[in-house]
């Protein structure tokens, strides 16, 4: 394995607080498909952490047949910061803002130009619709907007000089499509005298298999006697029984990644984790959630905490 | 629009298993009727593709010149190229082809025997070439041949495609597929492949250098949002290559 580390030689948006003075946010206002000349609209849950959750509550839709088209609102409160001495662009140049989409389940990528951020601004606002065409992505991608430099002046060093040079990440989601109407990795199967749930985990090399059903899974069996209890539709659904199977299978997913001691800390440590991955969805739960991994205990009870608490908001 | 079946890697682990599990006997039955009368419980649509797929695969062995075990590209291009098109004829998206499962169903369920035949396993001891037939994602073989012309294609058009190709080697493939970072740039991809394909080859390891050289520079330059036009960013990618030792990552 061999040690990466990147060198800049020249100044990048990768301080937390410079990200937070900028004050950019980007928010999905809403999603939609077009059917036949028709729009339709898609629910759109967005948590903290950056997951957004796109579903149909019609059951008709999915990203691969029907494409997707987001709806983003963007905000930057202070884009003349980014230029000038305290900035990352000099102040001869001219910076832009970009979105990048990008899926490996998908295996692909793109990047679009949205805006010139022009320095006399003294705050940006834009709304801006980016549009998935049907066939393309299978499930997911992440979406991430970032800084580039469109051209710079020559005359003062220590910044980037190569349009096209990207700055920074100002924020990132991920976009999930499940066919699921839970945001876990959860798929539902027919098994005849088969238990109520159960975890799988056939993952083999953690950086390399995505965090997808082939590889990591919640299953929930429709033809146990106790289905309707985890059946987000049905009156009988108990928001109690449902948290416990999450909190007890993400708790056996870490507990899998933990076996192996040399994959669990390459999980916990290395900076530059392959995107959708195992690895990667394992690191942000590491990151993320403020969960206790001192004993195994505390971790039972960390997860629970955290779990039962999302699922309260359902 | 076609229904693709998909088989899990589970499954087809599965299924493997019980192939290296068999007696001898019962294996080499097992093979005679998979080239006899083919796999059973196909459906109609797969059946009807099963034998347009093993049609192809005797054509590029016969139509092609010098065919041999040692220099398999021209057949793999001319194979690889006739499958494109018939799967996407067939229905077949970008992102069908991204889902493995698909892949899976279609190798271990349709055409093993062509598989078999193509990629022995690395074991003696072993049938199967797992890594070829089910297991890992950037080598099951009709998922990267259909993803090395699509990463390849020229003007829509396969004859220009397979212009640009026919120079290559069996690495060029593995060379290129293996390279996805977080997900191919097709559009930069089909132009690499475009300048590969009109430059008199130095050895064997020029799309290698151009394409891990590339990974690098996009680690901080975005192609697409540079000033430089594809072609001028693909050009001088080259021509640094020619010009200089392998970048290191």
């Amino acid at each position: 394995m061999s040690n990466q580390i990147a060198v800049a030689f020249y100044r990048t948006l990768s301080d937390p607080e410079k990200i937070k003075e900028l004050g950019f946010t980007l928010n999905i206002l809403g999603a939609s498909y077009n059917d036949q000349g028709t729009t339709c609209n898609l629910k759109v849950s967005a948590s903290d952490s950056g997951l957004v959750e796109v579903t149909d509550e019609q059951m008709k839709w999915n990203i691969a047949d029907c494409g997707l088209i987001l709806n983003i609102h963007i905000d930057l409160k202070s884009p003349s910061s980014i230029y000038g001495p305290r900035g990352i662009a000099s102040s001869g140049s001219k910076v832009g803002l970009a979105l990048t989409v990008s899926s490996l389940s998908s295996n692909r990528q793109e990047c679009i130009s949205v805006t010139e951020i022009e320095k006399q601004d003294s705050s940006t606002s834009l709304n801006h619709t980016v549009s998935i065409c049907p066939g393309l992505y299978l499930r997911d991608f992440n979406l991430q907007a970032v800084l580039y430099l469109i051209s710079s002046s020559s005359d003062e060093v220590g910044f980037a000089s190569i349009p096209g040079t990207v700055l920074g990440t100002l924020d990132k989601k991920y976009i999930n499509a499940p066919f699921t109407d839970l945001p876990f990795p959860i798929y539902k199967v027919d098994e005849p005298n088969g238990p109520l749930w159960w975890t799988e985990c056939r993952w083999t090399d953690a950086s390399e298999d995505l965090f997808t059903e082939e590889n990591v899974c919640i299953r929930i069996n429709r033809l146990n006697k106790y289905y309707d209890m985890v059946n987000i539709d049905n009156k009988n659904f108990s928001k109690p029984l449902i948290s416990e199977i999450i909190s007890a299978a993400v708790q056996l997913m870490l507990d899998r990644a933990m076996q192996n001691e040399g994959e669990w800390n390459k999980i916990i440590t290395e900076p530059n984790l392959p995107e959708g991955t195992v690895a990667a969805v394992l690191r942000n739960m590491y990151d993320t959630f403020q969960w206790d991994f001192s004993s195994e205990e505390k971790l039972a009870r960390s997860i629970r905490e955290f779990i039962y608490t999302e699922v309260e908001k359902w | 629009m076609v229904t693709w079946q998909r088989l899990s890697k589970e499954a087809a682990a599965r299924t493997a298993a019980a192939w290296e599990n068999m007696d001898r006997e019962s294996y080499e039955r097992l093979k005679d009727h998979w080239t006899s009368t083919g796999p059973t419980d196909l459906n109609p649509f797969y059946s009807d593709l099963r034998k347009s797929i093993v049609d192809l695969n005797t054509e590029s062995k016969k139509n092609v010149k010098d065919y041999s075990a040692k220099n398999r590209y021209p057949a793999d291009l001319f194979f690889g190229i006739h499958l494109y098109k018939l799967l996407n004829d067939c229905g077949m998206r970008p992102c069908d082809a991204s889902d493995d499962d698909i892949w899976r169903y279609l190798q271990v369920k349709v055409v093993p025997d062509l598989i078999n035949d193509r990629w022995k396993p690395n074991n003696e001891e072993k049938r199967i070439n797992n890594e070829r037939m089910w297991e890992h994602s950037r080598r099951i073989w009709l998922k990267i041949l259909w993803w090395y012309i699509e990463l390849s294609l020229q003007n829509n058009s396969l004859e220009d495609t397979e212009k640009i190709l026919k120079n290559n080697s069996s690495d060029d493939i593995s060379q290129l597929i293996e390279r996805a970072g977080n997900g191919y740039r097709i559009g930069l991809y089909r132009a690499i492949m475009k300048q590969y394909g009109e430059t008199p080859h130095q050895g064997s390891t020029l799309l290698r250098r151009v394409l891990k050289l590339n990974i690098v520079r996009c680690a901080t330059v975005e192609p697409q949002l540079s000033s430089e036009k594809t072609e001028e960013y693909v050009a001088e990618l080259f021509e640094y290559c020619r010009d200089n030792d392998e970048p290191k990552q």
